[in-house]
């Protein structure tokens, strides 16, 4: 089941501040320059960046209804903060309603380690290692709670929806500069569907983070590049001529091997497939793929060849114009967004979320990784790297750390408990017209 | 810097396209230490290509390996001819894997399964998997029933 949210429809505004003066508004942005919270031209324009600040700066939109001269008198009062390091998140847009809503989305494994069971023992390990990693950070599994808290700001959750529910409540103090400090509660919903039977309401579930929870963070395959996938990807069988199955293969690599002996693996999947009757046909399970990224990035690869002709014959690009994810942000209250991709090459995502409704840069800042994401190093220990990585996450942004540090610290889990650790993976996308701390 | 051990180098999957060859051009034919190494490596999480992988589990005899490890006492033994049956399908794996579908080590009878769903569809597969849907075991049933509706 979807976890449904409604939007505050305000039923009137009535703004009573005066109209902005341009004088007024450079002491505005000068305030806001004091503060940390705008580092562009004092220009006395108020555009997107002092907007920004503003929000910033009273923890949410609290300064709508006030005059310019309540705003400034409020800015001149509030004490600058100490210099960091890096680009904020725009904390004030996530806390700005007293939750931090975050989702854990676990994708479906296959055809790696040491076998089938080895994978499937893997997999239920995450959750219980995020449920660990959870409750060292203080937090209860908590469905009731999370249905109280979310349903206090106007979101509702199914009975039977699927995840596990983590609360913290009070978790963290947030003291705005020229806001009032209020506490946050904080809301984690573990999905994970280790039979990969669940695909779909997996994928409904991520969908509606991305668009209306603050956080949506995925971890599992990248499919070469194409998006994340809470189910298996397909089925290839061999047919002899008169359409019967003669093999089913699970393993894109074992059926590029096996094409290569008739020749270039792809030409020959591509004759075979398109042959009459076809010797090769795909059966596509798409109902768990959330195809972000329209164009194959590894154009060269077989197995990259084949997940997008697998995806070009049975599912949606759910980015760019009038796809799915815009349809859902469309339809969202919330401006801005953090979401993680930590599967490998998920910077492969990127452009083909940029160019999304909801998803520019103005609107969501997104954690992608540079290479590929190995398994755990040490699999006889409870601990799993991808659950160590979000866990740093979500210290650091209950911590209202800066992008750079939460990747730098995700990135020394990943050294830590990674196999064949080659440098860090993550990188921020889209931090870059946050404020500087 | 590459590592100059073939072995050591299967770790990175940057390097499989040197280290698989050589290590299957120094190792015996059937050398099970080779082929666990090679099959190790496959079970990397990576996007790189695993050709050269299978390309040496072949070539140091990993098909007809598969009988001789089925046989051993050693779970870790079996679970590798599993493997290699799953990565390297022919129709002489079929005995082998009916046998080792009920193996009393949960993985090797969970790898067997899905290595021989992978097998070539010959009348041989037909009869064993039939004869397995009528299993006692309602888990395999149910498996080699939903092979038998594939196709």
């Amino acid at each position: 089941m979807l976890l449904q949210r409604q939007p505050v429809e305000l039923s009137e505004v009535t703004v009573t501040g005066e109209a902005t003066d341009r004088e007024q508004m450079k002491a505005i942005q000068r305030q806001l320059r004091r503060l940390r919270l705008y580092s562009k031209g004092i220009d006395g324009i108020e555009g997107f960046f002092t907007d920004q600040g503003l929000t910033e700066a009273f923890g949410g939109d609290d300064w709508f209804p006030l005059s310019n001269a309540e705003i400034l008198t409020r800015l001149e009062a509030a004490e600058r903060p100490r210099a960091g390091s890096g680009h904020q998140l725009r904390y004030a847009e996530l806390f700005k309603d007293g939750v931090l809503d975050v989702t854990y989305g676990f994708g479906y494994l296959e055809g790696e380690l040491e076998g089938r069971q080895a994978m499937v023992d893997y997999s239920k390990s995450l959750p219980v290692a995020a449920a660990t990693a959870l409750t060292g950070l203080g937090f209860s599994e908590d469905a009731a709670g999370a249905r109280e808290i979310l349903g206090r700001v106007g979101r509702s959750i199914e009975p039977d929806a699927i995840g596990a529910f983590y609360v913290k409540r009070a978790a963290f103090t947030y003291a705005p500069t020229a806001g009032t400090p209020r506490d946050i509660d904080v809301v984690v919903r573990v999905i994970s569907d280790a039979a990969g039977d669940r695909g779909r309401e997996s994928l409904d579930a991520f969908v509606d983070a991305m668009a209306n929870g603050d956080v949506a963070y995925y971890s599992g395959h990248g499919r070469f590049g194409s998006g994340p996938d809470f189910d298996q990807d397909y089925v290839v069988k061999f047919l002899d001529d008169a359409g019967n199955v003669v093999q089913v293969f699970d393993d894109e690599d074992v059926v590029e091997k096996i094409l290569r002996q008739e020749g270039d693996p792809w030409a020959v999947f591509q004759r075979r497939v398109s042959k009459s009757p076809p010797t090769i046909s795909v059966e596509v399970t798409d109902a768990g793929n959330l195809w972000l990224n329209a164009k194959n990035a590894h154009p060269a690869e077989f197995g990259a060849k084949l997940m997008y002709w697998a995806l070009e014959h049975g599912a949606r690009v759910a980015s760019g114009s009038g796809g799915r994810l815009e349809q859902a942000t469309a339809a969202s209250s919330h401006r801005y967004r953090v979401l993680v991709f930590d599967g490998c090459r998920s910077q492969d995502y990127d452009r083909s979320l940029r160019s999304t409704g909801g998803f520019g840069t103005r609107e969501a800042d997104i954690i992608e990784t540079t290479r590929t994401i190995g398994f755990t190093r040490e699999i006889g220990k409870p601990e799993r790297v991808e659950v160590q990585a979000f866990k740093a996450f979500l210290s650091d942004l209950m911590d209202q750390d800066s992008g750079e540090r939460i990747a730098k610290d995700m990135g020394a889990q990943m050294k830590e408990f990674e196999a064949q650790y080659k440098g860090d993976p993550y990188m921020f996308s889209g931090h870059g017209d946050n404020p500087l701390r | 810097m590459p590592d100059s051990d073939p072995v050591s180098a299967l770790a990175d999957p940057d390097q499989w396209s040197w280290a698989a060859p050589a290590l299957a051009s120094i190792a015996q034919r059937g050398d099970r230490d080779a082929l666990a190494a090679l099959v190790a490596a496959y079970g990397q999480r990576t996007e790189a290509s695993r050709q050269p992988l299978l390309d040496a589990i072949e070539s140091l005899n990993g098909v007809p390996a598969v009988v001789q490890l089925a046989r051993s006492e050693g779970a870790g033994d079996r679970l590798l001819a599993a493997r290699l049956a799953h990565l390297l399908p022919a129709s002489a794996h079929v005995p082998v894997l009916e046998q080792l579908v009920t193996d009393p080590d949960r993985e090797v009878a969970a790898e067997a399964r899905a290595a021989l769903r992978t097998q070539p569809r010959d009348a041989h597969w037909r009869e064993v998997v039939r004869h397995l849907a009528q299993s006692s075991d309602t888990d395999l049933a149910t498996e080699a029933k939903a092979w038998q509706r594939e196709g």
